[in-house]
């Protein structure tokens, strides 16, 4: 088990070398600077000059690369030219909207999709179940801000029960964020809700037809006990590894949505960092980005472990 | 109690879109025709037949289980009483395990992987829980030792077993089993069949087995019913049954039933062993293949083990003949035709092709003709046959364009070729525009070896490969066999579980057990003279199952 978790953390370290110094050569190899996004139009030969001095871009991308490497190793995320602050100071008040953001997000879409997703494959084939699995198909399919304009003209605008854009900023205390929260978080949860309940249903279905499930109702074990006990654990890895996907796509992958609720998270943040050219702020969320899907794979396959024997077995040798 | 267990009344049951208003409106198929019969409470009943014949679906029947897309035509099916397609859910449910109980087959998975021995028992027997050791005595196992365990590290004779227990666990007045046995080795078989009909004897419930076995059938049944395409052909007292069968489908059963002893096919022809020198074409000397797995105790894993699947084996495998291999699971019987074919490397000793080639080279890195002259044939066509692919396709060298230089061409002369070939396997051209997926299990293995002779091989490896056929296929695909080596004279190595079978085609039997050459000499010889203990005592046990 040590050996696994230690090879799986070198192979991960690997990846964040190449993806570090390929971030790092994709933005040098953009057209334009720091310097030239920070000054904009007032730039002039001389102004350029000074800003890349003082912000020593003058030197060489690897010796850039190997600054920033050895800053990271101390803890030290960098400084954003741009906005004139660390890049842990930026990054660390929206990585908290963000994370409240998918948290709401997954607790209102996760056990409910477990729970329909298992309902509509014990009722298949009736109507109503079929109705749900043709909404699931369209939530899936329609574009986030198509979901998100409905539900904003829905509760913010016709029914104004909700605020529709964020006016805090992103420091205000979670408090205040919170009811902002609400609308894009629902937004996300219908997409994330409907990808894992397809996938729950599906493997609840294939799981069904597998002997050991016949031969458990041929003893007339209740048919509440066959669900819990025989079925679910073993068609749970299934909808387990959709969640953590989307897991890590909520944390990472929601600029779409933040940009129509105006919400103060990290995806936003992202996007500007790259038209900035703000090398230290990119690095920093590409860090995140990969910590996130890290973890959260390995929290699938932990779950996925610990349901069936074989795996627990095979992982340790 | 009843004195009537169970009842067919007039029977039927359908296959295919089933539309309840207008009954008349989809044509059904039948899969079940109009049955009618009785089993008294207490007797012991043996249900025989084929794949396709319906019998597991008349089994799932009496405890009301009809199976997907499957619906009771007409008629009635009766169990202590109940029509279960007619009782309400819960009503169905209390029955279960406590008045009839369905014991399935156990290669299937029938165990839920991820729940224990004990966790099992546990469902079943609620308050009663501290009976599972008792249970499991009663079925041969030692319950402490097994009740923690889960199904992937249990044998497949084991998992039967519990199964069993777990059917017995509420005393029910009628137990149904579905293949008990198959899939397992002959001497599990024999213990498994016996400790059934010990229970049955002491408990005195209704025993039904459903097998394609005979020999099974005649071991835990009084009375013998033969069902085919859905039908009852036959229905008699076991010993009538095996004096004087009624229905010639029955005695053809009996008679493709492979039994020691008597070379019933292929009895009149030569063997190369009757000349003088034979020259051997394989060459293995202290061959030993050490295979790595993990191993399992109570959950966790030890360190991975290997195990010597192949132990210091010297053999030789002589130009023309069929060489029969038998062994029980585990006794690497496969493991030797894998390293022949460059599957598995050899760790210690020597195994050469006649002119000295070294069979310890990977497949992967042997010389094209060398791949040629060696074709193995796997044990079950479903997984060694792409089913999306024709015939055709499948048996086509062409199709892999580095076997064009052995002068297959594609062209009218070479469709001639494949139609011979398919004929030499007892196909009829047709076939060779049907797709894997539509062929029957005797076909599809016929395939297999069409597409292995198709290379024209100097040896043919056959791993098992009658082990998953129909009893009469199974006879088939011998006679197919003798009748290639025949006419072609290609050496075969014959691995098989079944000593009965390896008897009926081989020139000379080893037999191999835990990876250790135990004997090998001409079949008629160790058959009538076994020198090692294990060997006569698998003749022994083939000659119980056939004469029992």
């Amino acid at each position: 088990m040590t050996a696994y978790l230690l090879r799986r953390l070198a192979i991960s370290l690997g990846v964040f070398t190449v993806m570090s110094v390929l971030v790092f050569l994709g933005v040098e190899a953009l057209p334009g600077d720091a310097c030239t996004a920070l000054l904009g139009r007032s730039a002039t030969a001389t102004k350029l000059a000074q800003c890349r001095a003082a912000n020593g871009l003058n030197a060489s991308v690897l010796h850039r690369l190997i600054d920033w490497a050895s800053g990271l190793l101390h803890g030290d995320l960098g400084f954003s030219i741009r906005r004139g602050k660390s890049v842990v100071d930026i990054v660390m008040p929206r990585l908290r909207n963000s994370l409240a953001l998918a948290t709401v997000a997954s607790l209102m879409a996760f056990p409910l999709a477990i729970v329909v997703g298992v309902w509509s494959a014990r009722r298949k084939g009736t109507r109503v179940a079929r109705a749900v699995d043709t909404l699931s198909l369209v939530l899936m399919t329609m574009p986030e801000f198509v979901t998100a304009s409905v539900l904003w003209l829905l509760f913010a605008v016709w029914l104004p029960l909700l605020p529709g854009v964020t006016m805090v900023s992103s420091t205000a205390s979670l408090l205040d964020i919170l009811p902002n929260i609400w609308l894009p978080a629902i937004t996300l949860a219908l997409v994330v809700f409907a990808h894992v309940m397809r996938s729950m249903r599906a493997s609840f279905l294939v799981t069904e037809e597998r002997p050991f499930v016949e031969a458990a109702r041929a003893r007339g074990i209740a048919e509440r006990i066959v669900v819990r006990r025989h079925i679910l654990p073993a068609a749970l890895p299934t909808p387990i590894n959709v969640m953590a996907v989307t897991a890590a796509w909520l944390l990472t992958g929601t600029f779409v949505v933040e940009v129509v609720f105006n919400f103060p998270g990290l995806g936003r943040i992202a996007v500007d960092a790259i038209s900035d050219r703000d090398t230290a702020l990119i690095l920093a969320l590409t860090l995140f980005g990969l910590v996130v899907f890290i973890a959260s794979s390995f929290v699938s396959d932990a779950v996925t472990r610990a349901l069936d024997p074989r795996m627990r077995a095979q992982v340790a040798s | 109690m009843i004195d009537v267990a169970l009842q067919l009344d007039r029977f039927s049951i359908g296959v295919g879109p089933f539309d309840a208003e207008h009954l008349n409106a989809v044509k059904p198929q039948l899969i079940l025709r109009e049955l009618s019969l009785v089993v008294p409470a207490g007797t012991r009943l043996g249900i025989v037949g084929e794949s396709g014949s319906g019998k597991s679906t008349l089994l799932r029947a009496w405890i009301g289980a009809a199976g997907h897309g499957l619906f009771v035509a007409h008629g009635t099916a009766h169990t202590a009483g109940h029509d279960f397609f007619s009782l309400a859910d819960e009503d169905r449910r209390r029955l279960l395990g406590s008045t009839v109980a369905m014991v399935p087959q156990s290669v299937a998975m029938s165990l839920t992987p991820h729940l224990s021995v004990a966790q099992h028992f546990a469902e079943v027997l609620g308050q009663d829980a501290d009976r599972t050791s008792q249970l499991l005595d009663e079925v041969g196992l030692n319950g402490d030792q097994l009740r923690r365990r889960f199904a992937h590290e249990l044998s497949g004779g084991q998992q039967q077993r519990v199964l069993i227990a777990l059917g017995l666990a509420r005393d029910p007045h009628i137990v149904l089993l579905d293949e008990p046995t198959s899939a397992l080795d002959v001497g599990v078989v024999h213990d498994i069949l016996s400790m059934i009909a010990e229970a049955q004897h002491r408990r005195g419930f209704t025993l039904v087995c459903v097998s394609h076995d005979l020999s099974v059938i005649d071991r835990v049944a009084d009375r013998v019913v033969v069902m085919r395409h859905g039908e009852i052909v036959e229905d008699a007292s076991r010993e009538q049954m095996n004096r004087r069968p009624s229905h010639a489908y029955t005695a053809e059963l009996l008679a493709a039933a492979p039994t020691l002893g008597i070379r019933h096919i292929g009895a009149d022809r030569g063997t190369a062993l009757d000349h003088e020198a034979p020259t051997p074409i394989v060459r293995a000397e202290a061959l030993s293949v050490v295979r790595s797995s993990a191993r399992y105790r109570l959950g966790r894993a030890s360190a991975a083990s290997a195990t010597t699947a192949v132990d210091a084996l010297t053999l030789e495998v002589f130009s023309g003949e069929i060489l029969g291999v038998i062994g029980e699971s585990g006794s690497g019987k496969s493991t030797l035709l894998k390293t022949i074919c460059g599957l598995l490397p050899p760790t210690s000793g020597t195994v050469q092709w006649a002119d000295g080639f070294d069979l310890a080279t990977a497949v992967e890195r042997r010389p094209i003709d060398m791949l040629r002259r060696i074709q193995m044939v796997f044990q079950n066509p479903d997984d060694s046959l792409n089913p999306a692919h024709t015939v055709r396709r499948l048996i086509d060298p062409t199709a892999r364009r580095s076997w064009s230089r052995f002068g297959y061409a594609s062209n009218a002369a070479h469709d001639e070729t494949l139609r011979e070939l398919l004929n030499t396997v007892g196909l009829a051209a047709e076939m060779l525009e049907r797709r894997g997926a539509k062929l029957s299990g005797g076909e599809k293995q016929r395939v297999a070896i069409a597409r292995a002779l198709a290379m024209k091989p100097e040896l043919l490896l056959l791993d098992e490969v009658t082990s998953a056929l129909d009893v009469t296929v199974q006879a088939g695909v011998l006679a197919t066999l003798l009748d290639i080596h025949r006419r072609l004279a290609t050496t075969m190595v014959f691995v098989s579980h079944d000593i009965a079978v390896v008897a009926s085609i081989a020139d000379r039997i080893a037999v191999l057990r835990n990876g250790r050459l135990v004997e090998v000499d001409v079949t008629n010889e160790v058959l009538s003279r076994p020198r090692d203990p294990y060997t006569a005592r698998l003749i022994e046990l083939a000659r119980r199952r056939s004469t029992d």
